[in-house]
């Protein structure tokens, strides 16, 4: 009976599918990836042994799986590796490497056009110029991809790198568990629709660890932003959801967390901004909702402009920062409400959480420094602090209406050690 | 020197004996013990007694000069009678008030840094911080000590000795604020430098700050303020500011005490 059993168990696993597996290996009849691609028909699987394989402009037009083992290697030789042109293909197990940096034509690793249902996963990408880049596509997959450029202090031109996981013109794309480092943007969208971006780490990229821009209506969860050069950009998008995510150590001269630019009807749920120069800048974005985030050890937490309006921050916690809000305007369209501030010096007389009296976040002196930077030195010098509380008594520079009415007593959120 | 050296012994104990030497220490113990221990957040502690150490320390060294030198001014006549030189007694007595406060405040902070060492994130905040209060000592000990030597009426010696801590505390900053605002078209980064180095109250803030606030000081006046005070060139100068600070008053008190008709 056991027998029996196995015999079907085999007999399932080799004849269940119309598929077949076509295998490469430097020693076998077919030893080049191309001429297995040419034998293979729709819905063939081909497996790529171990070994280092030279594969330059490799178009792919047939629906086929394409995999790997630990040690295989394709390399581009300074060209694109694989260009695939059809629906329903998968990548996977794989490690690409060596595509030069081109100023005429873009290279990448794995260049997918008009290509549906991609499925590609467990690749480890390295030396290149663009790693992932898919236009014009649907339905994709990528995920636990390790991709790594070769950005650094020597190799810092924008122009020199490329993006690590580029998408163009795609929609309903889920890109998850990568870690993306040292490129020039992480993970760059342009029009980009109801995509889900969940749970990538982005490290040490020159320019933004996630970029994206006339991308509507996609979530971000749990995603990591660490030591990018200029954090994360997101510009001319709506319906943009984040949340839990984690926007560290993005320290320098324009380095933001989070750079909100005409961004509308969007929800920011639940994030930790920490050790960033400027949490979080909103320029000219409305109807946002701001809520649950922790921004903690900032230069300035939240920098917003006069021409943003209409958005809710509400619950978030603000710790140790120098400056909570700073703001180049005297009025004030958005609402502050029930947040915990750490320098909030009120008291709480009927002992219901809230404080009884309002607190302005907006100090004289960032409204000072913006006029005149110079005036920084004098940060946290006493008569700094005579002008900021003159100020709070009777606001005349900052916007009598930025004002929290329910500040809160102790911090709203649990999430200050969201890490992972 | 000989007599410096017994005139500093003789001041310094008859310091430690007062009871003022003793609350000002125990001031900074508790103070720091209490800031660290019960604010919660160590930035919002350190701030805050920052706030005190820049405050504090150069009022009431000044005070406690003066008020030192005037209640022993028969003292002083019967120590100037002596065949004594007058620069040798001046410099006893003033190291003898200066190392009572400098030590009253490392002491005192010591203590409420000690019993507060699991509560500390960085403990070169802290060092800094008694450093500044050190230096601070110095320099307003040496301020004030000048200013009693010139001034005979006590009155008029405490008042000028306030109000060049009040200068020095308050007004100077507005006064540098207004230049900021009137000249903010111009880059005016290292008039700021120059300008923060002539006060000592505020080397001191910014030798702090740059420690506490680096990431709001990254934008361009913050980047050339950071990269001129974090440089060796830029530690050594503000080393010498503070000790020219220190000696300058001194030099100018031993120059008129020499002079002066007692």
């Amino acid at each position: 009976m056991k027998r029996l059993a196995l015999f079907l168990l085999f007999f399932c696993f080799f004849h269940a599918g119309s598929c077949e597996e076509i295998v490469v290996c430097p020693d076998c009849p077919i030893s080049t990836l191309a001429s297995a691609v040419e034998l293979a028909v729709d819905g063939d699987d081909i497996f790529i042994k171990e070994g280092i394989y030279e594969v330059s402009e490799l178009v792919i037009e047939k629906a086929i799986s394409i995999h790997g083992e630990a040690g295989t290697i394709l390399d581009g030789n300074g060209l694109t590796i694989l260009y695939i042109h059809h629906d329903s293909v998968s990548v996977h197990h794989i490690q690409l490497q060596n595509v030069a940096t081109n100023y005429v034509e873009d290279r990448a690793a794995l260049k997918c056009n008009d290509s549906d249902y991609l499925s590609i996963h467990n690749l480890v990408i390295r030396h290149v110029f663009f790693g992932i880049m898919i236009e014009k596509s649907k339905y994709g997959l990528v995920e636990h991809c390790d991709i790594q450029g070769d950005a650094n202090e020597q190799n810092y031109l924008e122009s020199a790198n490329g993006n690590a996981i580029h998408l163009w013109y795609c929609e309903e794309m889920t890109i998850q568990f990568n870690t993306v480092m040292s490129h020039r943007d992480g993970i760059y969208f342009e029009f980009v629709k109801g995509s889900l971006i969940t749970s990538n780490h982005s490290e040490g990229n020159m320019r933004y660890g996630l970029h994206f821009m006339f991308s509507h209506d996609n979530t971000y969860v749990r995603n990591r932003f660490e030591k990018n050069g200029a954090g994360v950009a997101v510009m001319y998008s709506s319906n943009v959801t984040m949340i839990e995510n984690l926007f560290i150590n993005n320290w320098g001269g324009s380095a933001y967390g989070l750079l909100l630019k005409d961004i509308t009807d969007s929800e920011l749920d639940g994030n930790v901004f920490k050790n960033n120069t400027i949490a979080i800048s909103a320029d000219n974005t409305g109807r946002i909702v701001m809520h649950n985030n922790r921004f903690e050890r900032n230069g300035y937490a939240m920098r917003i402009m006069g021409n943003c309006n209409d958005n809710v921050i509400t619950a978030n916690d603000f710790v140790q920062n120098s400056f909570d809000i700073t703001t180049n305007a005297r009025t004030n369209y958005n609402d502050f409400n029930g947040n915990y501030w750490e320098e909030y010096t009120g008291y709480d007389l009927d002992r219901d959480g809230v404080g009884d009296i309002p607190f302005r976040p907006v100090k004289l002196f960032t409204y000072i420094t913006a006029q005149a930077p110079a005036a920084i030195i004098l940060m946290r010098s006493t008569f700094i602090d005579l002008l900021n509380l003159a100020e709070k008594v009777t606001p005349v520079l900052t916007p009598e209406s930025l004002i929290d009415n329910n500040p809160q007593m102790q911090p709203v959120n649990d999430n200050a050690e969201l890490s992972f | 020197m000989k007599a410096t050296l017994n005139i500093f012994k003789f001041v310094f104990i008859d310091n430690l004996k007062s009871i003022w030497a003793v609350t000002y220490m125990l001031f900074f113990a508790l103070s720091s013990f209490g800031l660290i221990y019960f604010t919660g957040s160590f930035t919002r502690s350190v701030v805050s007694l920052m706030n005190i150490v820049i405050l504090i320390v150069p009022l009431v060294s000044t005070m406690m000069t003066t008020m030192y030198y005037y209640n022993k001014t028969d003292f002083l006549h019967l120590l100037l009678s002596q065949p004594v030189k007058r620069s040798h007694a001046f410099l006893g007595i003033y190291l003898g008030i200066a190392v009572t406060h400098s030590l009253a405040v490392l002491v005192g902070l010591l203590i409420g840094i000690v019993f507060t060492l699991d509560q500390t994130q960085s403990i070169s905040v802290l060092i800094s911080l008694i450093i500044c209060g050190v230096a601070l000592s110095l320099v307003f000990s040496s301020i004030a000590f000048f200013l009693s030597v010139a001034i005979s009426d006590k009155l008029r010696g405490i008042g000028m000795a306030l109000i060049i801590w009040l200068l020095m505390a308050v007004v100077y900053d507005g006064l540098m604020l207004l230049y900021f605002v009137v000249f903010a078209e111009y880059p005016i980064e290292e008039h700021a430098i120059v300008l923060s180095m002539l006060n000592p109250i505020d080397m001191g803030r910014i030798f702090i700050m740059l420690k506490l606030d680096v990431a709001s000081l990254m934008g361009y006046s913050g980047a050339v303020f950071s990269k001129f005070f974090g440089s060796t060139t830029g530690m050594l100068i503000s080393a010498a500011t503070i000790i020219s600070w220190i000696v300058l008053p001194l030099l100018a008190m031993v120059w008129k005490g020499d002079r002066r008709d007692f």
